[in-house]
Protein backbone atom coordinates (compact mmCIF):
# COMPACT_ATOMS: atom_id res chain seq x y z
CA UNK A 1 0.00 0.00 0.00
CA UNK A 2 1.22 3.44 -0.85
CA UNK A 3 0.67 6.02 1.81
CA UNK A 4 0.07 9.35 0.23
CA UNK A 5 -0.69 12.51 2.11
CA UNK A 6 -2.73 13.79 -0.79
CA UNK A 7 -5.32 11.09 -0.36
CA UNK A 8 -8.44 12.35 1.24
CA UNK A 9 -8.50 9.13 3.16
CA UNK A 10 -6.11 6.22 3.48
CA UNK A 11 -8.56 3.87 5.07
CA UNK A 12 -9.37 0.56 3.46
CA UNK A 13 -12.54 -0.63 1.81
CA UNK A 14 -14.28 -1.76 4.98
CA UNK A 15 -14.76 1.70 6.35
CA UNK A 16 -15.55 3.70 3.23
CA UNK A 17 -19.08 4.11 2.01
CA UNK A 18 -19.57 3.96 -1.72
CA UNK A 19 -20.98 7.17 -3.10
CA UNK A 20 -24.67 6.56 -3.77
CA UNK A 21 -24.44 6.81 -7.53
CA UNK A 22 -21.75 4.09 -7.77
CA UNK A 23 -22.47 0.38 -7.66
CA UNK A 24 -20.07 -2.42 -6.83
CA UNK A 25 -19.91 -3.21 -10.57
CA UNK A 26 -18.84 0.34 -11.34
CA UNK A 27 -16.01 -0.06 -8.89
CA UNK A 28 -14.99 -3.42 -10.34
CA UNK A 29 -14.90 -1.92 -13.80
CA UNK A 30 -12.69 0.92 -12.59
CA UNK A 31 -10.40 -1.58 -10.88
CA UNK A 32 -9.88 -3.43 -14.17
CA UNK A 33 -9.40 -0.12 -15.99
CA UNK A 34 -6.63 0.75 -13.57
CA UNK A 35 -4.98 -2.67 -13.98
CA UNK A 36 -5.10 -2.14 -17.74
CA UNK A 37 -3.61 1.33 -17.44
CA UNK A 38 -0.84 0.02 -15.18
CA UNK A 39 0.01 -2.80 -17.59
CA UNK A 40 0.04 -0.30 -20.49
CA UNK A 41 2.40 1.92 -18.56
CA UNK A 42 4.76 -1.00 -18.17
CA UNK A 43 4.59 -1.64 -21.90
CA UNK A 44 5.51 1.96 -22.64
CA UNK A 45 7.91 2.33 -19.70
CA UNK A 46 6.44 5.70 -18.75
CA UNK A 47 5.49 6.45 -15.11
CA UNK A 48 1.76 6.50 -14.49
CA UNK A 49 0.58 9.87 -13.25
CA UNK A 50 -2.04 10.19 -10.54
CA UNK A 51 -3.71 12.82 -12.71
CA UNK A 52 -3.99 10.25 -15.50
CA UNK A 53 -5.58 7.71 -13.16
CA UNK A 54 -8.04 10.40 -12.15
CA UNK A 55 -8.85 11.32 -15.73
CA UNK A 56 -9.01 7.87 -17.28
CA UNK A 57 -10.20 5.67 -14.41
CA UNK A 58 -11.71 7.42 -11.43
CA UNK A 59 -13.30 10.24 -13.44
CA UNK A 60 -15.64 11.88 -10.93
CA UNK A 61 -15.20 11.03 -7.31
CA UNK A 62 -11.63 10.90 -5.96
CA UNK A 63 -12.92 9.50 -2.68
CA UNK A 64 -13.05 6.06 -4.26
CA UNK A 65 -9.38 6.29 -5.27
CA UNK A 66 -8.08 4.25 -2.28
CA UNK A 67 -10.59 1.42 -2.85
CA UNK A 68 -9.93 1.21 -6.57
CA UNK A 69 -6.18 1.47 -6.05
CA UNK A 70 -6.07 -1.29 -3.42
CA UNK A 71 -8.24 -3.69 -5.42
CA UNK A 72 -6.15 -3.08 -8.55
CA UNK A 73 -2.99 -3.74 -6.52
CA UNK A 74 -4.42 -7.10 -5.45
CA UNK A 75 -5.01 -8.15 -9.06
CA UNK A 76 -1.63 -6.83 -10.16
CA UNK A 77 0.10 -8.78 -7.39
CA UNK A 78 -1.87 -12.02 -7.72
CA UNK A 79 -2.18 -12.27 -11.49
CA UNK A 80 0.72 -10.28 -12.89
CA UNK A 81 3.24 -10.39 -10.02
CA UNK A 82 3.77 -6.68 -10.20
CA UNK A 83 2.75 -3.81 -7.98
CA UNK A 84 2.49 -0.08 -8.29
CA UNK A 85 4.94 1.88 -6.21
CA UNK A 86 5.28 5.59 -6.01
CA UNK A 87 7.95 6.92 -8.32
CA UNK A 88 10.53 8.42 -5.98
CA UNK A 89 11.25 12.10 -6.20
CA UNK A 90 14.58 13.32 -7.48
CA UNK A 91 17.05 13.34 -4.67
CA UNK A 92 15.49 10.45 -2.76
CA UNK A 93 18.16 8.40 -1.07
CA UNK A 94 18.81 4.70 -1.23
CA UNK A 95 18.32 4.48 2.53
CA UNK A 96 14.92 6.16 2.68
CA UNK A 97 13.55 4.14 -0.22
CA UNK A 98 14.67 0.88 1.31
CA UNK A 99 13.05 1.80 4.56
CA UNK A 100 9.79 2.72 2.93
CA UNK A 101 9.83 -0.55 0.99
CA UNK A 102 10.25 -2.50 4.19
CA UNK A 103 7.40 -0.55 5.71
CA UNK A 104 5.22 -1.18 2.69
CA UNK A 105 5.67 -4.91 2.93
CA UNK A 106 4.94 -4.78 6.63
CA UNK A 107 1.74 -2.99 5.87
CA UNK A 108 0.76 -5.53 3.26
CA UNK A 109 0.87 -8.16 5.97
CA UNK A 110 -1.27 -6.03 8.20
CA UNK A 111 -3.78 -5.03 5.58
CA UNK A 112 -7.27 -4.56 6.89
CA UNK A 113 -6.07 -4.30 10.41
CA UNK A 114 -6.55 -0.61 10.94
CA UNK A 115 -5.35 -0.65 14.50
CA UNK A 116 -1.97 -2.10 13.63
CA UNK A 117 -1.50 0.39 10.83
CA UNK A 118 -2.33 3.22 13.18
CA UNK A 119 0.11 1.85 15.70
CA UNK A 120 2.82 1.62 13.08
CA UNK A 121 2.30 5.24 12.17
CA UNK A 122 4.01 6.21 15.37
CA UNK A 123 7.08 4.10 14.75
CA UNK A 124 10.21 5.78 13.60
CA UNK A 125 10.52 4.49 10.03
CA UNK A 126 7.15 6.00 9.28
CA UNK A 127 8.81 9.34 9.75
CA UNK A 128 11.22 8.73 6.89
CA UNK A 129 8.42 7.40 4.69
CA UNK A 130 6.43 10.54 5.35
CA UNK A 131 9.43 12.47 4.25
CA UNK A 132 9.63 10.56 0.98
CA UNK A 133 5.99 10.88 0.07
CA UNK A 134 5.04 14.13 1.72
CA UNK A 135 3.55 16.83 -0.47
CA UNK A 136 6.84 18.53 -0.96
CA UNK A 137 8.57 15.47 -2.34
CA UNK A 138 5.69 13.54 -3.83
CA UNK A 139 5.96 12.88 -7.55
CA UNK A 140 2.33 11.82 -7.82
CA UNK A 141 3.38 9.12 -10.26
CA UNK A 142 3.69 5.38 -10.02
CA UNK A 143 5.72 2.72 -11.72
CA UNK A 144 5.35 -1.04 -11.67
CA UNK A 145 7.73 -3.07 -9.58
CA UNK A 146 8.30 -6.66 -10.55
CA UNK A 147 7.64 -9.19 -7.79
CA UNK A 148 9.00 -12.25 -9.61
CA UNK A 149 12.36 -13.26 -8.13
CA UNK A 150 15.27 -12.34 -10.40
CA UNK A 151 16.59 -15.90 -10.58
CA UNK A 152 13.33 -17.02 -12.23
CA UNK A 153 13.32 -14.18 -14.72
CA UNK A 154 16.90 -14.73 -15.80
CA UNK A 155 17.18 -15.43 -19.52
CA UNK A 156 13.44 -15.24 -20.10
CA UNK A 157 12.35 -11.65 -20.19
CA UNK A 158 15.25 -9.85 -21.73
CA UNK A 159 16.59 -10.37 -25.19
CA UNK A 160 20.33 -10.46 -25.59
CA UNK A 161 20.83 -6.72 -26.15
CA UNK A 162 18.67 -5.79 -23.17
CA UNK A 163 20.65 -8.21 -21.06
CA UNK A 164 23.96 -6.66 -22.00
CA UNK A 165 22.64 -3.17 -21.34
CA UNK A 166 21.27 -4.36 -18.02
CA UNK A 167 24.78 -5.56 -17.13
CA UNK A 168 26.28 -2.19 -18.02
CA UNK A 169 23.68 -0.42 -15.90
CA UNK A 170 24.34 -2.66 -12.89
CA UNK A 171 28.07 -2.01 -13.12
CA UNK A 172 27.46 1.74 -13.08
CA UNK A 173 24.94 1.53 -10.23
CA UNK A 174 27.36 -0.58 -8.18
CA UNK A 175 30.11 1.93 -8.75
CA UNK A 176 27.89 4.79 -7.61
CA UNK A 177 26.58 2.81 -4.66
CA UNK A 178 30.03 1.90 -3.43
CA UNK A 179 31.06 5.54 -3.56
CA UNK A 180 28.43 7.05 -1.34
CA UNK A 181 25.83 7.57 -4.09
CA UNK A 182 27.65 10.27 -5.98
CA UNK A 183 30.36 9.80 -8.58
CA UNK A 184 31.88 12.39 -10.87
CA UNK A 185 31.21 11.88 -14.54
CA UNK A 186 34.86 11.54 -15.52
CA UNK A 187 35.41 8.90 -12.79
CA UNK A 188 32.62 6.80 -14.26
CA UNK A 189 34.21 6.88 -17.70
CA UNK A 190 37.63 6.17 -16.23
CA UNK A 191 36.21 3.19 -14.38
CA UNK A 192 34.45 1.90 -17.50
CA UNK A 193 37.81 1.90 -19.31
CA UNK A 194 38.70 -1.10 -17.15
CA UNK A 195 35.96 -2.92 -19.02
CA UNK A 196 37.27 -1.78 -22.37
CA UNK A 197 34.61 0.90 -22.76
CA UNK A 198 35.90 4.27 -23.91
CA UNK A 199 34.01 7.51 -24.36
CA UNK A 200 34.07 8.49 -28.06
CA UNK A 201 35.38 5.10 -29.19
CA UNK A 202 32.92 2.73 -30.78
CA UNK A 203 32.61 -0.45 -28.71
CA UNK A 204 31.97 -3.83 -30.30
CA UNK A 205 28.85 -4.57 -28.23
CA UNK A 206 27.71 -1.25 -26.84
CA UNK A 207 28.84 1.02 -29.67
CA UNK A 208 28.44 4.48 -28.10
CA UNK A 209 28.67 4.22 -24.29
CA UNK A 210 27.79 7.85 -23.75
CA UNK A 211 24.52 7.36 -25.60
CA UNK A 212 23.54 4.59 -23.20
CA UNK A 213 24.37 6.67 -20.16
CA UNK A 214 22.19 9.46 -21.53
CA UNK A 215 19.38 6.95 -22.03
CA UNK A 216 19.76 5.53 -18.52
CA UNK A 217 19.41 9.08 -17.26
CA UNK A 218 16.36 9.82 -19.41
CA UNK A 219 14.69 6.65 -18.21
CA UNK A 220 15.30 7.60 -14.59
CA UNK A 221 17.90 4.97 -13.72
CA UNK A 222 20.58 7.60 -13.22
CA UNK A 223 20.38 11.17 -12.04
CA UNK A 224 22.82 13.74 -13.34
CA UNK A 225 23.80 16.58 -11.05
CA UNK A 226 25.56 19.83 -11.78
CA UNK A 227 28.04 21.18 -9.27
CA UNK A 228 29.69 24.56 -9.80
CA UNK A 229 33.40 24.67 -9.16
CA UNK A 230 34.06 27.34 -6.51
CA UNK A 231 35.74 30.54 -7.77
CA UNK A 232 35.31 29.47 -11.37
CA UNK A 233 32.87 29.68 -14.26
CA UNK A 234 33.04 25.95 -14.85
CA UNK A 235 30.84 23.17 -13.52
CA UNK A 236 31.34 19.47 -12.93
CA UNK A 237 28.77 16.76 -13.36
CA UNK A 238 28.19 13.77 -11.15
CA UNK A 239 25.82 10.85 -11.25
CA UNK A 240 23.54 9.44 -8.57
CA UNK A 241 21.00 6.67 -8.47
CA UNK A 242 17.87 7.77 -10.31
CA UNK A 243 14.31 7.26 -9.04
CA UNK A 244 13.68 4.18 -11.17
CA UNK A 245 16.84 2.44 -9.97
CA UNK A 246 15.75 3.02 -6.38
CA UNK A 247 12.55 1.10 -7.07
CA UNK A 248 13.87 -1.61 -9.35
CA UNK A 249 17.13 -2.54 -7.65
CA UNK A 250 16.58 -3.47 -4.00
CA UNK A 251 19.66 -2.79 -1.92
CA UNK A 252 19.78 -6.39 -0.68
CA UNK A 253 20.10 -7.81 -4.23
CA UNK A 254 22.78 -5.34 -5.12
CA UNK A 255 24.81 -6.21 -2.03
CA UNK A 256 24.54 -9.89 -2.91
CA UNK A 257 25.70 -9.09 -6.42
CA UNK A 258 28.75 -7.18 -5.22
CA UNK A 259 29.48 -9.80 -2.57
CA UNK A 260 29.85 -12.36 -5.36
CA UNK A 261 33.09 -10.71 -6.47
CA UNK A 262 34.81 -11.32 -3.14
CA UNK A 263 36.19 -14.33 -1.28
CA UNK A 264 33.90 -15.82 1.35
CA UNK A 265 35.92 -14.60 4.32
CA UNK A 266 35.93 -11.01 2.98
CA UNK A 267 32.24 -10.81 2.21
CA UNK A 268 30.91 -9.82 5.61
CA UNK A 269 33.42 -7.02 5.94
CA UNK A 270 32.67 -5.72 2.44
CA UNK A 271 28.95 -5.56 3.09
CA UNK A 272 29.54 -3.66 6.32
CA UNK A 273 31.76 -1.15 4.57
CA UNK A 274 29.34 -0.71 1.73
CA UNK A 275 26.43 -0.07 4.04
CA UNK A 276 28.51 2.48 5.88
CA UNK A 277 29.44 4.29 2.68
CA UNK A 278 26.09 4.20 0.88
CA UNK A 279 24.36 7.34 -0.15
CA UNK A 280 22.84 9.07 2.80
CA UNK A 281 22.19 12.67 2.03
CA UNK B 1 13.64 -21.95 -3.10
CA UNK B 2 10.39 -23.77 -2.39
CA UNK B 3 9.18 -25.33 -5.64
CA UNK B 4 5.51 -25.14 -4.73
CA UNK B 5 6.06 -21.39 -4.60
CA UNK B 6 7.76 -21.21 -7.98
CA UNK B 7 4.73 -22.83 -9.57
CA UNK B 8 2.69 -19.73 -8.69
CA UNK B 9 4.82 -17.62 -10.99
CA UNK B 10 4.09 -19.68 -14.13
CA UNK B 11 1.36 -17.48 -15.64
CA UNK B 12 2.74 -14.11 -14.62
CA UNK B 13 6.22 -15.01 -15.79
CA UNK B 14 4.85 -16.05 -19.15
CA UNK B 15 2.81 -12.85 -19.50
CA UNK B 16 5.77 -10.67 -18.56
CA UNK B 17 8.13 -12.52 -20.89
CA UNK B 18 5.68 -12.37 -23.77
CA UNK B 19 5.01 -8.67 -23.19
CA UNK B 20 8.70 -8.04 -23.66
CA UNK B 21 8.75 -9.89 -26.99
CA UNK B 22 5.30 -9.05 -28.45
CA UNK B 23 5.55 -11.51 -31.34
CA UNK B 24 6.79 -15.10 -31.44
CA UNK B 25 6.27 -17.99 -33.81
CA UNK B 26 4.37 -21.00 -32.49
CA UNK B 27 7.65 -22.88 -32.01
CA UNK B 28 9.24 -19.97 -30.15
CA UNK B 29 6.17 -19.62 -27.95
CA UNK B 30 6.32 -23.31 -27.05
CA UNK B 31 10.03 -23.03 -26.30
CA UNK B 32 9.38 -20.04 -24.06
CA UNK B 33 6.59 -21.92 -22.28
CA UNK B 34 8.76 -24.98 -21.72
CA UNK B 35 11.63 -22.85 -20.38
CA UNK B 36 9.24 -21.17 -17.98
CA UNK B 37 7.88 -24.57 -16.93
CA UNK B 38 11.47 -25.56 -16.15
CA UNK B 39 12.12 -22.44 -14.13
CA UNK B 40 8.86 -22.86 -12.21
CA UNK B 41 9.39 -26.60 -11.76
CA UNK B 42 6.23 -27.55 -13.59
CA UNK B 43 6.22 -30.54 -15.95
CA UNK B 44 5.96 -29.44 -19.57
CA UNK B 45 3.81 -31.20 -22.12
CA UNK B 46 2.63 -30.26 -25.61
CA UNK B 47 -0.95 -30.96 -24.53
CA UNK B 48 -0.80 -28.59 -21.61
CA UNK B 49 0.37 -25.80 -23.93
CA UNK B 50 -3.04 -25.28 -25.60
CA UNK B 51 -4.82 -25.14 -22.27
CA UNK B 52 -2.20 -22.84 -20.86
CA UNK B 53 -2.65 -20.39 -23.76
CA UNK B 54 -6.41 -20.46 -23.19
CA UNK B 55 -5.88 -19.61 -19.54
CA UNK B 56 -3.61 -16.70 -20.48
CA UNK B 57 -6.21 -15.51 -22.98
CA UNK B 58 -8.94 -15.59 -20.33
CA UNK B 59 -6.78 -13.57 -17.97
CA UNK B 60 -5.78 -10.92 -20.46
CA UNK B 61 -9.12 -10.24 -22.13
CA UNK B 62 -10.45 -9.01 -18.78
CA UNK B 63 -8.25 -5.98 -19.26
CA UNK B 64 -8.64 -5.79 -23.05
CA UNK B 65 -5.32 -7.29 -23.97
CA UNK B 66 -4.79 -10.64 -25.64
CA UNK B 67 -2.14 -12.97 -26.99
CA UNK B 68 -3.71 -14.03 -30.25
CA UNK B 69 -2.75 -16.80 -32.61
CA UNK B 70 -2.56 -15.37 -36.10
CA UNK B 71 -1.78 -17.06 -39.39
CA UNK B 72 0.39 -15.30 -41.90
CA UNK B 73 -1.50 -14.78 -45.16
CA UNK B 74 1.69 -15.00 -47.15
CA UNK B 75 3.14 -18.35 -46.09
CA UNK B 76 0.61 -19.79 -43.64
CA UNK B 77 2.94 -19.79 -40.63
CA UNK B 78 1.34 -19.27 -37.24
CA UNK B 79 2.40 -16.61 -34.77
CA UNK B 80 1.37 -15.50 -31.33
CA UNK B 81 1.06 -11.74 -31.06
CA UNK B 82 0.50 -9.48 -28.06
CA UNK B 83 -2.59 -7.45 -28.90
CA UNK B 84 -4.13 -4.36 -27.42
CA UNK B 85 -7.86 -4.87 -27.99
CA UNK B 86 -8.61 -1.17 -27.66
CA UNK B 87 -6.11 0.47 -29.90
CA UNK B 88 -6.74 3.97 -31.09
CA UNK B 89 -3.53 5.55 -29.93
CA UNK B 90 -0.81 3.25 -31.29
CA UNK B 91 0.49 2.51 -27.80
CA UNK B 92 2.15 -0.65 -29.04
CA UNK B 93 4.58 1.40 -31.04
CA UNK B 94 5.41 3.87 -28.32
CA UNK B 95 7.95 1.65 -26.56
CA UNK B 96 10.27 1.55 -29.51
CA UNK B 97 9.40 4.61 -31.52
CA UNK B 98 9.36 8.34 -30.92
CA UNK B 99 6.23 10.43 -31.52
CA UNK B 100 7.52 11.59 -34.92
CA UNK B 101 8.31 8.04 -35.94
CA UNK B 102 4.77 6.99 -35.01
CA UNK B 103 3.35 9.79 -37.16
CA UNK B 104 5.47 8.49 -40.01
CA UNK B 105 4.20 4.97 -39.42
CA UNK B 106 0.58 6.19 -39.51
CA UNK B 107 1.27 7.94 -42.80
CA UNK B 108 2.82 4.77 -44.28
CA UNK B 109 -0.19 2.79 -43.11
CA UNK B 110 -2.57 5.23 -44.82
CA UNK B 111 -0.56 5.29 -48.03
CA UNK B 112 -0.44 1.53 -48.23
CA UNK B 113 -4.17 1.15 -47.59
CA UNK B 114 -5.09 3.93 -50.01
CA UNK B 115 -3.20 2.06 -52.72
CA UNK B 116 -6.19 -0.10 -53.41
CA UNK B 117 -5.43 -0.37 -57.10
CA UNK B 118 -1.87 -1.47 -56.37
CA UNK B 119 -3.09 -4.34 -54.18
CA UNK B 120 -2.23 -2.43 -51.00
CA UNK B 121 1.40 -1.96 -51.85
CA UNK B 122 3.56 1.13 -51.77
CA UNK B 123 6.78 1.51 -53.71
CA UNK B 124 9.79 2.46 -51.63
CA UNK B 125 10.42 5.59 -53.72
CA UNK B 126 6.85 6.78 -53.09
CA UNK B 127 7.26 5.98 -49.42
CA UNK B 128 10.42 8.06 -49.09
CA UNK B 129 8.95 10.93 -51.13
CA UNK B 130 5.80 11.08 -49.03
CA UNK B 131 7.65 10.90 -45.71
CA UNK B 132 9.96 13.71 -46.81
CA UNK B 133 6.85 15.86 -47.27
CA UNK B 134 6.14 15.57 -43.55
CA UNK B 135 8.99 18.04 -43.04
CA UNK B 136 10.73 16.27 -40.21
CA UNK B 137 14.49 16.61 -40.16
CA UNK B 138 14.89 13.06 -41.43
CA UNK B 139 17.45 12.44 -44.13
CA UNK B 140 16.81 9.82 -46.80
CA UNK B 141 19.16 7.55 -44.88
CA UNK B 142 17.22 8.07 -41.63
CA UNK B 143 13.97 7.23 -43.38
CA UNK B 144 15.43 4.08 -44.86
CA UNK B 145 16.73 3.01 -41.46
CA UNK B 146 13.32 3.65 -39.92
CA UNK B 147 11.56 1.62 -42.60
CA UNK B 148 14.01 -1.20 -41.87
CA UNK B 149 13.03 -1.06 -38.20
CA UNK B 150 9.33 -1.22 -39.07
CA UNK B 151 10.16 -4.32 -41.07
CA UNK B 152 12.24 -5.93 -38.35
CA UNK B 153 9.41 -5.45 -35.85
CA UNK B 154 7.03 -6.93 -38.42
CA UNK B 155 4.78 -3.93 -38.89
CA UNK B 156 5.49 -3.78 -42.62
CA UNK B 157 7.19 -6.06 -45.11
CA UNK B 158 9.09 -5.38 -48.28
CA UNK B 159 9.03 -7.42 -51.45
CA UNK B 160 10.58 -6.39 -54.76
CA UNK B 161 10.84 -2.76 -53.71
CA UNK B 162 7.27 -2.54 -52.47
CA UNK B 163 5.96 -2.22 -48.93
CA UNK B 164 2.84 -3.87 -47.61
CA UNK B 165 1.44 -4.57 -44.15
CA UNK B 166 3.05 -7.36 -42.16
CA UNK B 167 1.49 -9.61 -39.59
CA UNK B 168 1.62 -7.28 -36.58
CA UNK B 169 -0.27 -4.55 -38.37
CA UNK B 170 -2.84 -7.10 -39.51
CA UNK B 171 -3.19 -8.48 -36.00
CA UNK B 172 -3.23 -5.19 -34.20
CA UNK B 173 -4.56 -2.58 -36.57
CA UNK B 174 -7.29 -4.28 -38.62
CA UNK B 175 -9.95 -2.60 -36.48
CA UNK B 176 -8.24 0.75 -36.80
CA UNK B 177 -8.04 0.40 -40.59
CA UNK B 178 -11.70 -0.56 -40.83
CA UNK B 179 -12.75 2.36 -38.68
CA UNK B 180 -10.42 5.10 -39.86
CA UNK B 181 -8.96 4.40 -43.27
CA UNK B 182 -11.21 2.27 -45.46
CA UNK B 183 -14.89 2.77 -46.13
CA UNK B 184 -17.32 -0.08 -45.65
CA UNK B 185 -17.63 -0.60 -49.41
CA UNK B 186 -13.86 -0.72 -49.84
CA UNK B 187 -13.42 -3.78 -47.62
CA UNK B 188 -12.72 -7.01 -49.47
CA UNK B 189 -13.41 -10.30 -47.77
CA UNK B 190 -11.29 -13.29 -48.70
CA UNK B 191 -13.65 -16.07 -49.85
CA UNK B 192 -11.30 -18.75 -48.49
CA UNK B 193 -10.51 -17.66 -44.92
CA UNK B 194 -13.31 -15.07 -44.60
CA UNK B 195 -10.93 -12.46 -43.14
CA UNK B 196 -10.69 -9.06 -44.74
CA UNK B 197 -7.82 -8.65 -47.17
CA UNK B 198 -5.31 -5.99 -46.14
CA UNK B 199 -2.13 -7.50 -47.51
CA UNK B 200 -0.83 -10.40 -49.61
CA UNK B 201 -3.49 -9.68 -52.19
CA UNK B 202 -3.88 -11.94 -55.23
CA UNK B 203 -6.23 -10.92 -58.01
CA UNK B 204 -7.67 -13.07 -60.77
CA UNK B 205 -5.42 -12.99 -63.83
CA UNK B 206 -8.39 -12.04 -66.00
CA UNK B 207 -8.22 -8.21 -66.02
CA UNK B 208 -12.01 -7.92 -66.23
CA UNK B 209 -12.57 -10.02 -63.11
CA UNK B 210 -12.38 -8.73 -59.54
CA UNK B 211 -11.97 -11.97 -57.64
CA UNK B 212 -9.49 -11.44 -54.77
CA UNK B 213 -7.93 -13.70 -52.17
CA UNK B 214 -4.84 -13.93 -49.95
CA UNK B 215 -1.57 -15.33 -51.28
CA UNK B 216 -1.62 -18.18 -48.79
CA UNK B 217 -5.31 -18.86 -49.45
CA UNK B 218 -4.54 -19.00 -53.18
CA UNK B 219 -1.82 -21.57 -52.50
CA UNK B 220 -4.33 -23.68 -50.57
CA UNK B 221 -7.04 -23.32 -53.20
CA UNK B 222 -4.91 -24.06 -56.25
CA UNK B 223 -2.37 -26.27 -54.51
CA UNK B 224 -1.24 -29.79 -55.44
CA UNK B 225 -4.51 -31.53 -54.73
CA UNK B 226 -6.79 -28.89 -56.16
CA UNK B 227 -9.61 -29.96 -58.37
CA UNK B 228 -9.65 -27.01 -60.74
CA UNK B 229 -7.31 -24.20 -61.73
CA UNK B 230 -10.19 -21.98 -62.84
CA UNK B 231 -11.33 -18.77 -61.15
CA UNK B 232 -14.53 -19.49 -59.21
CA UNK B 233 -16.05 -16.23 -60.43
CA UNK B 234 -15.22 -15.79 -64.15
CA UNK B 235 -14.35 -19.46 -64.77
CA UNK B 236 -11.24 -18.45 -66.72
CA UNK B 237 -8.05 -20.44 -66.23
CA UNK B 238 -6.07 -18.75 -63.43
CA UNK B 239 -2.48 -17.97 -64.41
CA UNK B 240 -0.73 -18.92 -61.17
CA UNK B 241 2.81 -18.09 -60.15
CA UNK B 242 4.20 -21.58 -59.47
CA UNK B 243 6.39 -20.20 -56.66
CA UNK B 244 3.31 -19.50 -54.59
CA UNK B 245 2.07 -23.07 -54.76
CA UNK B 246 5.41 -24.79 -54.44
CA UNK B 247 6.38 -22.58 -51.51
CA UNK B 248 6.51 -24.29 -48.19
CA UNK B 249 2.96 -24.67 -46.98
CA UNK B 250 2.23 -25.01 -43.33
CA UNK B 251 0.32 -28.15 -42.51
CA UNK B 252 -3.07 -26.98 -41.30
CA UNK B 253 -3.04 -29.39 -38.37
CA UNK B 254 0.34 -28.23 -37.25
CA UNK B 255 -0.42 -25.88 -34.39
ZN1 LIG C 1 -7.70 -15.57 -47.08
ZN1 LIG D 1 -11.74 -14.39 -62.31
Amino acid sequence: MIIDDNLESTSTQSNIKLPVNLTQEDIEKKVLDLVRLAISSSVTDIPLKREEIKKKVIKDNMRIFPIVFEEAQKILRDTYCMELVEYPARGSTILSINQSNILNSQQQLQQGDAQTIQASQTNSSQVSLKKVSSKKYSTNSYILRNLIPGNLRKGLIFNKEDYQLHGLLIIILCLIYANGNRVKEEIIYKYLEKFGLYKNIKHETFEDVEKHIIQFTQKGYLEKEKTPIPNSEEVTYSYKWGPRALVEFPEKNLLNFIKGFYEKEEQEQIVKELIRSRGIN
Amino acid sequence: MDSSQNRNYLNSLFIQAFMAKKILSIEETKTLYSKICDACEVIYSDNSFENFMKEIHNTLIKIDFDIKRIQSKSDGHFFYIWINLINDDFTQLSTQYTQNEIVIFKRILELIMENYSENYQLSSTDAIREISKLKYSFTKKDIEALLKRFQKDRWIMEKEGKYSLDIRSIAELSEYIKKNILNEDELIECPICLDYIFSNVERCSNPDCDYYLHTYCLAIKFGKNSYSKRCPKCKELWDIDENIISGEIEDEDNY
